[in-house]
Order: structure tokens, then sequence, then C-alpha cells
């Protein structure tokens, strides 16, 4: 099945089962590997990425979804060689340690400060529960968040 | 002592590649003409495979070979060896025909793609004779099921020092036990082998804690040489103890040789927690005398662990055990007598702490109900027992450092605001749907081998042309800022901007062998390693800067990556002569040493350490617990650690919050169940296995005591493991003393709390 859709911004055109995972899509076909895959089940986070501006979990997203979508990866964040808000955000409050769950955790956050750029610390946390970090106590994660959305505030851009 | 580097959050920590998606591990790695592997894993937990018939697997188009004991090597070789002197039971091949659990390994396919691989191995009809089997280890203690001809059951020496039933104290008796636990690294296990027939070359990728352990086991098992077996240590998504065994290597290695092609096993969630390792479950019964004023003085301990199908590390894990008996309390008796038994489950091995953990908590468990008992506080009690500072272990017999236990616990308590939350608790209001508890616990931990084991740490540093620097070194981050740790240690020595600096992963090929990153040694071993070696490159560059200035090499000082001629003192010992201070860069040096001198800026360097300080540790927890569900909520929690010096502070807090996700996740949930019907999990998912999440952890509060040890760099202790090893006693203490309840097993589940509460049987 031939589908077109958008990805890091740039129309991209593949002939593919309509059943392929997303993340099978992205790091075997696209050879794009940051997102990861850690549970397979849509419980982990680590493969998330946005879909028209949603945070999906791309385990569970199939090929034949993609029609028409806009679909941004953390690859697709940095511009003319600058990190983003987001992963600057991260770098600078040390919430980026195996790095394993950290595209999702970004992605997460993008969608979330998309949502609610004035999220509380609870929102926070709800907002990053469905993306495991077994690296901390989420601290320097909600740091971040919260770094983000601040910056993005003040910046006036998502 | 304040630095420039060493203890600073400003320096940024170097993550940028994995903010950008760019850093590579093993399962992001493609090489050309590559295949995946797919295990062929036993649906039964005892059996003999009778007939494999592979016929319509290897008729599937893309599917290149099926792998069984068949043809395969069947030599035995045991996963944990890091180094073939090593004395250890072998007891595994790499495919077998006698299956020992569900998941062991029968065969692997090897295909195209994954899915081809995995649609092969559905197509594989595998005819097994069942055998009895057991499931627990107090059922294969008395059970005629053999599992292993040999080392089925092994007695480890144990300790015995001072003679327990001559001891005239009051004795307590109290039985714990502690869960199966899954590490839940992100990053599932994952190996890429290439073996290239003609030059009989192997190269592999893996994110392993030893890739000198890798090769090791590799070159062993096939007969290749060690200099042809290059393991690299790519990024690492985690480890916690999972990715220190030799699981994957062999076998994508074994596909490799079979095939001519490169292999990728890179396993999936659920294959990681049935196929690698888990925590031991450890049933331990322990007895402990008092004197009349409540110091404890004897101990006897019996411990029983369940290894699963395969002793691996089991046996060892006891004698890690037994270390950790005589680094908190001054005990003048402890006997001590593990098992390790093998069951038919999967198997369990390398956990973050190695034992110390389940020793803290069967000890730390312990003293919390003796000081029920004694209806004494919890923290006197341990104040009138503890080691001193500077106390000599007396199983191992070496000094365990500075050990500010008194300091750290008194830390702890007032930072936790001790006395206060206890008066609290003690008035709360019980009738309303929540209450309120608290716990502590203390512990220490290794920084090192030393004197189990010889250890060391041998480093290259070299400064390039533009006065940057590389260290070539075998360090294996997990993820927990080891490399930066490294790099902020060389940048102090020289004062250079450690962005400058080159730590890159471990590889066999350029670095000297080495123990592997094994009892959080890493910074304590290798950190000197690296300092000393970093001053032994300024002391080249100052050679060649006196030459080029014409001066004594004792008035040269560095700062901010160049070297000054420091002006000098009138003889009066007050002022400075005019003289004009003279700098030259390091780039000026580096040139100047490759135009006239013998070429590179270049030292090698070995350290061997002759001292291993325990990390003095006091962790306080506080808990809410919902009469109505059972459910317990970590409200709040401070854990105070000596570290001597902490390198990178915020990733320090980051390793605390961690061990406090991880062990308070130990009471309230984490456990792989086993079922006695099948001998399987019942929730190999992490929809099934469920760990703490960001909603439901409180911003833990983590402290530091810095108080130099003499010999780690700048002061340094170890922080990695220990940071886990006492949680779990201080947040059950914290649920037991909200309920009034003596919960002695984990985890403590809703449905465990609810039956305390209807006053049922809840052990």
């Amino acid at each position: 099945m031939v589908i077109n859709f958008v990805l890091n911004n740039r129309k991209v055109q593949i002939d593919v089962c309509p059943a392929r995972r997303l993340i099978d899509v992205l790091r075997e076909d696209f050879s794009l590997t940051g997102a990861k895959e850690s549970c397979g089940e849509g419980e982990c986070g680590a493969c998330t990425v946005l879909m028209d501006g949603e945070a999906v979990h791309s385990c569970m997203v199939m090929a034949g979804q993609l029609e028409g979508r806009s679909v941004l990866t953390v690859e697709g964040l940095m511009e003319n060689g600058e990190f983003d808000t987001v992963q600057k955000a991260f770098m600078e409050c040390q919430a980026i340690h195996c790095g394993f769950c950290t595209a999702g955790m970004i992605m997460s956050t993008k969608a979330l400060l998309l949502k609610n750029p004035d999220p509380s610390e609870e929102e926070i946390r709800i907002g990053l529960s469905g993306n495991i970090c077994r690296c901390s106590d989420y601290r320097q994660l909600v740091a971040a968040v919260k770094l983000a959305a601040k910056r993005l505030r003040e910046g006036g851009l998502a | 002592m304040d630095y420039k580097y060493v203890g600073k959050d400003d320096v940024l920590y170097d993550t940028g590649e994995k903010a950008g998606g760019e850093a590579i591990y093993a399962c992001d790695i493609k090489l050309p003409r590559m295949l995946h592997m797919k295990l062929i894993s036993s649906p039964i937990p005892h059996g003999i495979v009778k007939n494999i018939d592979a016929s319509e697997a290897l008729a599937l188009p893309g599917v290149e070979a099926v792998l069984t004991a068949d043809n395969t090597p069947q030599t035995l070789y045991n996963r944990a060896r890091v180094r073939a002197s090593e004395d250890v039971p072998d007891q595994e091949t790499l495919f077998t025909n006698h299956v020992r659990c569900v998941g062991d390994r029968i065969g692997a396919v090897l295909a195209e793609t994954l899915e081809i691989a995995e649609k092969a191995v559905s197509l594989i009809k595998l005819e097994i004779e069942e055998l009895p089997y057991v499931t627990s280890p107090q059922q294969a203690l008395f059970s005629d099921v053999v599992i292993h001809e040999k080392d089925q059951i092994i007695r480890p020496e144990g300790v015995h020092y001072g003679d327990y039933e001559e001891d005239p104290g009051l004795e307590l008796v109290q039985h714990t036990k502690t869960s199966r636990m899954h590490h839940l690294a992100m990053e599932n296990h994952c190996a890429v082998a290439s073996y290239k027939p003609a030059s009989k070359e192997m190269e592999i990728w893996t994110g392993t804690q030893s890739n000198f352990g890798a090769r090791s086991v590799v070159a062993t098992l096939f007969g290749l040489d060690m200099h042809k077996v290059r393991v690299y240590k790519t990024s690492m998504g985690g480890s916690f103890g999972s990715k220190q065994e030799m699981i994957l290597e062999p076998l994508a290695a074994c596909g490799s040789i079979k095939t001519g092609r490169p292999v990728k096993l890179w396993l999936n969630r659920h294959e990681v927690m049935s196929q690698t390792i888990c925590r031991h479950p450890v049933d331990a019964v322990l007895k402990g005398k008092f004197t009349p004023d409540k110091r404890l003085t004897a101990i006897d301990l019996k411990v029983l662990l369940d290894a699963g199908a395969y002793q691996t590390v089991t046996p060892d894990y006891c004698g890690s055990m037994s270390k950790k008996l005589s680094w908190v309390y001054d005990l003048e008796t402890v006997e001590y007598n593990p098992v390790a038994v093998c069951t038919n489950t999967p198997v369990t091995g390398s956990y973050r702490g190695w034992g110390g953990p389940e020793t803290c908590f069967i000890m730390e468990t312990f003293m919390n109900m003796a000081a029920r008992r004694f209806d004494m506080d919890p923290i006197e009690l341990r104040l009138r027992s503890i080691l001193k500072p500077y106390a000599t272990s007396t199983i191992g017999n070496f000094s365990l450092g500075n050990l500010p236990l008194e300091k750290t616990i008194l830390k702890g308590k007032e930072a936790f605001r001790w006395d206060e939350r206890k008066a609290a608790c003690a008035s709360q209001d019980r009738s309303g749907r929540y209450v309120k508890g608290i716990g502590m616990a203390i512990a220490t931990h290794t920084s090192g081998y030393y004197p189990r084991r010889p250890d060391w740490g041998t480093v290259v540093l070299k400064m390039e042309e533009d006065g940057t620097v590389s260290a070539n070194l075998n360090v294996h981050d997990h993820g927990c800022g080891s490399r930066i740790a490294m790099k902020k240690i060389i940048g102090e020595v020289l004062s250079l901007d450690p962005a400058k600096i080159a730590v890159p992963e471990a590889d066999t090929l350029y670095n000297a062998i080495d123990n592997g990153c094994y009892t959080s040694r890493s910074v304590y071993v290798l950190g000197r390693a690296v300092q000393d070696a970093a001053e032994e490159l300024k002391s080249l560059i100052f050679d060649y800067a006196a030459e080029m200035l014409g001066c004594e090499k004792e008035r040269l000082a560095c700062e901010d990556e160049c070297v000054y001629r420091m002006p000098l003192r009138t003889p009066d010992g007050r002022g400075v002569t005019l003289e004009e201070p003279i700098r030259l860069s390091y780039s000026d040096i580096a040139y100047y040493a490759a135009d006239h001198g013998q070429g590179a800026l270049f030292v090698s360097h070995t350290y061997i350490p002759l001292s291993n300080p325990g990390p003095a540790m006091a962790d306080f927890a506080e808990v809410e617990v919902d009469t109505y569900t059972g459910i317990c909520r970590l409200t709040d929690y401070v854990s105070c650690h000596d570290i001597g010096k902490a390198i990178n502070p915020e990733i320090c807090k980051s390793q605390i919050g961690s061990g406090v996700q991880n062990g308070a996740g130990m009471v309230f949930c984490e456990e792989l169940k086993i079922d006695p019907k099948t001998g399987f999990y019942t929730n190999a998912s992490l929809e099934k296995y469920h760990v703490l999440r960001a909603p439901e952890l409180p911003d833990v509060k983590a402290i530091f005591v810095e108080d130099a040890d003499e010999n780690g760099p700048f002061g340094a202790k170890s922080i990695g493991e220990a940071a886990f090893v006492p949680v779990a006693p201080a947040v059950l203490e914290a649920v037991n003393n909200a309920l009034g309840a003596e919960f002695t097993s984990l985890p403590v589940t809703p449905e465990r709390i609810l039956r305390f509460l209807n006053g049922e049987d809840y052990e």
C-alpha cells in the first residue's frame, strides 16, 4: 500500500504493509532511530512521537493510519543546527541520563506544552505518566518541563 | 574545597547526542547483510527435547539458518565469567535439549528480517518429553528432580566468627522475604556480532558492563584469538546489573560464525523479563542478640537464594551478601550460612547492589522490629551499635575509611525532621481514611573490589596539538555520567574545559584489560587512575613549558588551559618581583613537544587501589496508606549519602532518585510472579509489571556528606548501587509504622494491606 505523509516537515511516500508499525517505519525504513522500542505495548513511552501535534506511541500506530498525517520525531526538532527549547531545557536541567527514554520524554513534553503552556507540577507529572524513566525520581524531568514551559511562554513559541 | 569543574552543576552535561536522538545504542546498529536472530524458547519448565522439526521454517523465504544444540558447540560455560581464569560453576550451553525453565534456549532462527525470523520460529515443531519440575527453592531442597547433575544445590562457605550460641544476649528472630524483580533498564538487551571467516575476526557491539568479559566468553567458547575479538561498548540504556552478564553476546557470535554474516539479537521486553535475569528471591531467617543496654553484638543468618534454572552468579552473590554483613554494625559474632538452589524457573542474577540491598533489607527490617520490641527510637537503637570511623571490616580485614555513619544519620534525621514527624504520626487521628507512617534504614556499600580480588585502573591520556585531551580507559557508562565524571576529573587537574576532553566508551582493542563496571568501582578506581594520569600529563606539559620559558618547573602553574610562570617572591616572601608573568597555551606546548621534543604529550598510568571505603547512608521515608484501598503512597523521602565528593551532584541526585523509585517499587509493587502450575511468570510485560511513575513519586531530597576519602578522586566514594541499598527497609518500616503492622515479606500489595486491616493473615 502506498502511503503519503509528512515526516519531520518533509513530504514522504512509502510502499508498505498497512499493518506495519510506525516504530518500524521510522527505525527500519527511514533509519530514524531516535524513537526507541522498549515495551512494545504502549506502556513505557520510549517510542513516543508527535502525530499532528498529538503524542502517540509509535509502537501502537499502524502505517495504514499515516495517510495525510504529519509525524514529528526527535530528529526533526533541531533547526539550523540549534536544539529546540525543550531539548535545551532537558540538557540544562540534567534530565538526560541513560538517554533511552529521552526522545519519548521530549516528544511527550512537546505535546503537553502544546496543549497546556503553563502546567502545574501535578499536571507535568501526570503528563509524563505514560513515559518511564528508570534513572531518576523524575525530578530533573519535571524541572526541565517547567523550564521549557517558561521559556516557551516568554518566547511565545510552541 | 571548591573546585572549578568537580562538584559543579553548571558544567553542561554532554547529552546533546541523546537529546538529538543521535546516540547509537546496540539496537540502532544496522550492518550490510545483517541477519536477525530470534530465539526458540522452551514452553515448559522442565523436559527433554526429543525432536525439532524445522523443515517448514527453513523453507520460508528469507530464513538463513536454524541453530540448535545439535549443530552448535555444547561447551558448558558460565555467562558471568569475566575472565577465563575465574572459578565459577559451568552449567549453561548456548542451546540445550535439556530445557530447565520456561524460556530456556532450545535454538534460534536467523533470517533476513525480524518478522521473518519470528514467523519461522512459530513454524518450528518441537517434541518435548516433560519432566517433573520444582518452582520454589524450598520445594527444590527436598525434591528428587534433577535439574543439573552437578551443583544443583550449592552451600557456599559462609562466614563464621565468634560463637553465636555462646553469646548470652537477648535474642530476637525474624523471617524476611524479598521478591523476584525485573531491572527494567529501558533499553532491552541487544548484541550485534560480525564474524569475518577469511580473517577470523569478530566484532561485537553491545551495551555491556564488561566488554572484556564479553570478549573472554566469546573467544573461549569459539576458540578465537582474543586480539581478533573486538567488543565495543555502545551507549547503554540503563543496566542496574542486568547487562553485566554475557547473555546475548555468545549467541549473536555463534549465529555470525555459523552464517558468516553479521547477526543482530535484540530481545523484546517479554524476552528480557523471562530470558535474561531477574533479582533473586531471598528467604532469610535472622537471629540476633542484644546486650542489656541494647547493643547488637551477634547475628546468625540463614539465607536461601533461588538461582533459577542455572546457578550463574548465585554462589558469588551469597558471598557478596556476607561481606556486607560486617560493614554497618560492630558485631562480635557472625554466623552466616547461605544456600543457592536451582529451580525450574527463569534465571536470577546480578542486580544493582549485589546482595547489599538484600542484606540491608534483612538487617534493617530486623533492627526496626527490635526498636519496636524494645520500645526504643530506631535511630537511638542504631547509634548504639554502629561502627565508628576507620573501623575495620571483620570480614576481609580492611579499613572501611572515614565511614561517617553517625554524622550521616544525624544529618538525615535533622533534614527529615524525624522527631517532629514521629510525634505527628504517633498522635495522628487513625479513624480517617489515610494514615501516615515514617521509617528509616542505614547502610554502607563498596567502592570497589579491594581486597576481595585484585583491582586496578589503567589509563592513557594524550594531549592533541590544539590543547584538547583524549583519554583511553575501559569505562562503561550506564547513562549515569561516568564519562563526564572522568572528564571533570581530568579537567580539574589540567584546568581544562571538560568539553575539550574526549572519554570514549570501552573498546577492547585499545583499552588495557579491566574488571568492568562492577561493584560501583568506576569513579573510585578508574576515576583515581584518571586523576593520577592527568597529574602525570600535567607534569610532562610542565617539563616542556619549563624548557620553553627557561625556568624551574616548580614555578609553573596552570589555569584556564594555559601554563603560567609565576612571578618570583621577594626575599622577604611578602611581595612579588616586577617580572611579568608569562603564559603559554597548551597548544603552544603541544606543538613545541612535536617540533622539538619527543613528539607526543602522552602518558599511561596504572593505579592499584589498596582501599575500599564504605559510603555511609541513612534514608528516611514517609508513607501515606489509604485504608480504603490499601494503596500506599510515598509522600516524602530524604536520603543522606556520604559520597566523599559528588563529582556530578545533580546526576548523583538522580541516582538516588532512581534508587528510591526502584526500592519503593520493591516494597509496593515490583514482583515477577511465578505461577507454580507453569513455572512461569504471570506478569512478564510492562502492562502487568508495575513500577512507580512520575505522579507516584515525591521530590526525593538527596543530601550529601562530603568528608573526602583519602584515596578517591577529589575524595569521591561510590553512589550507583549504594543509592538503592537502604530504600526498601526504610519504606517498609514507614508502612509498618503507619499501620502498626509487621510486614516482613515483599511486596506489600494493597491486597495484603487490606487483609491486615481486616484482621486476616497477611504474611
